[in-house]
């Protein structure tokens, strides 16, 4: 666990800019867009490039970390540290994770920021106005970061160890697993179509949206996909992350 | 007993083998030249005694273990590439480093690094590459670790400095259950260091003798042997 602690470190040293850069943009977009409208309908409008963003950027970023320490062969002195190679990937991984999270925290302060009485939230869920409207930030944002980070943890162990055509091999990897995530979707998630099917209005002061959609069968299709990359990236770094 | 032991060792990276059926062993506090010419597979054999790569057959034990990350815990490598962050100070590169070695000497540290004259505040990536070899010399010798693999450490080291560098870390800073293996181009200057040579030839061990044994049986200084065997 301290291990762990030390490596998530390391990575908050070197990794840290563009990640608390992406943080702060987002803090400072949904800040401006309260000031100017203040209102909810506006700051989804607004926060959805960041948010969108995020997800990529990270995902980009969690490959392009191993990528450094290949490039940099700074591989050599964390395999040779009394841990298991495995524990280098996780931390990695739990380090975008974090980041994500850090994202999503603040998106749901900026909602909460710019929420009223006067918003208007009408759906079949039970519970309030904003929590529907938190409750979909969450589980869109968790199962497609989880979905992202575990793609392009796979693709990185996958990729593992070649030495020739490494780079656009892990980027066809990812774009390939994507793909097949996204047309797999329909015929798995139909499966689950029992969990329901949600549409969530949200009228605001000036603006209404009406294509919010809340959708169960796609969270867990999403977060299985990605824990399933995730553990099975997890698995090949361990069998295979060997100078 | 001794410390290190290789059985019928092999490495392949795919269809090519890099080692042959190696079977050696080594013996703790010594000090072993592992000498060859490019390609021999020196780089490969530290590799698989740091336990960072497996073996395609045989084994390779440390202390009776299998080379893995159980023996790395008392196993320092240093390759031939510069593995450090650019992007770190020298003294965050060794912190980073200390908080996996439980014997790690933040004192023993702080008076390797002004002996190979490093400014713990200096960038790694601005250092020279005589100044970035130095500090795997002091990630090698300030933790009390039983085996040192030392891949060309020295390059980029100036000759002058060299000398005196590995007088000092021989005779100050080492010490004596330590089992060191030393790859080296510079042979003249570190041949009276070494107990034992182990010489690769195409991935096959050529010679595995203790160095005064050598030097009896072939009356002649230690590269002109090597030249001589790997020929």
């Amino acid at each position: 666990m301290t291990q762990l602690l030390f490596l998530l470190q390391k990575e908050w040293r070197l990794r840290s800019k563009p990640v608390l850069i992406s943080l702060a943009l987002t803090l400072a977009a949904g800040m401006v867009s309260w000031f100017y409208a203040g209102d909810i309908t506006s700051m989804i409008g607004v926060l959805i490039a960041p948010a969108i963003a995020s997800l990529v950027l990270f995902a980009v970023l969690l490959a392009g970390s191993f990528t450094s320490e290949w490039q940099q062969n700074t591989h050599y002195q964390l395999l040779a540290l009394p841990i298991s190679p495995s524990l280098i990937a996780i931390a990695k991984y739990l380090y975008y994770l974090l980041a994500g999270l850090l994202m999503l925290g603040i998106l749901s302060f900026c909602l909460a920021f710019s929420s009223s009485e006067q918003t208007q939230v009408t759906t079949a869920l039970p519970g309030s106005g904003f929590s529907i409207v938190l409750l979909a930030l969450v589980c869109y944002y968790l199962s497609i970061l989880s979905l992202l980070l575990g793609v392009s943890l796979f693709s990185q162990a996958y990729t593992i160890g070649r030495a020739s055509y490494r780079g656009i091999l892990s980027k066809s990897l990812l774009l390939l697993l994507l793909s097949a995530t996204a047309l797999l979707a329909v015929p798995i998630t139909s499966l689950m179509d029992g969990l329901g099917y949600y549409e969530i209005d949200i009228n605001g002061a000036y603006a209404s949206l009406t294509e919010i959609s809340f959708y169960p069968a796609f969270f867990i299709y999403a977060t299985l996909a990605g824990l399933t990359f995730t553990l099975a990236g997890l698995y090949l770094f361990q069998r295979r992350m060997d100078l | 007993m001794s410390l290190i032991e290789a059985r019928g060792l092999s490495k392949n990276y795919g269809p090519t083998r890099v080692l042959n059926d190696l079977n050696f062993q080594l013996q703790r506090g010594s000090v072993v030249g592992l000498l060859g010419r490019n390609a021999s597979g020196k780089s490969t054999l530290f590799r698989l005694i740091a336990g960072v790569t497996r073996p395609s057959q045989g084994k390779l034990l440390i202390d009776g273990q299998p080379a893995g990350p159980v023996t790395r815990r008392w196993v320092m490598y240093a390759p031939e590439v510069p593995c450090y962050y650019p992007a770190m100070q020298v003294y965050e590169q060794l912190l980073f480093l200390a908080r996996f070695y439980p014997s790690w000497d933040h004192d023993k540290a702080q008076a390797l690094l002004g002996e190979m004259e490093l400014d713990p505040k200096a960038v790694i990536g601005e250092l020279s590459k005589g100044l970035r070899a130095r500090l795997k010399l002091v990630h090698a010798f300030a933790w009390d670790n039983d085996v040192v693999l030392l891949d060309e450490p020295f390059e980029g080291i100036d000759q002058p400095s060299r000398q005196k560098i590995v007088q000092l870390l021989f005779n100050e800073y080492r010490h004596q259950r330590q089992t060191i293996i030393l790859g080296t181009h510079h042979i003249d200057e570190t041949e009276q260091l070494f107990d034992q040579v182990l010489i690769l030839k195409a991935g096959r061990l050529v010679c595995q003798r203790p160095i005064d044994e050598l030097r009896d049986t072939y009356q002649q200084p230690l590269v002109q042997t090597l030249n001589d065997l790997t020929l």
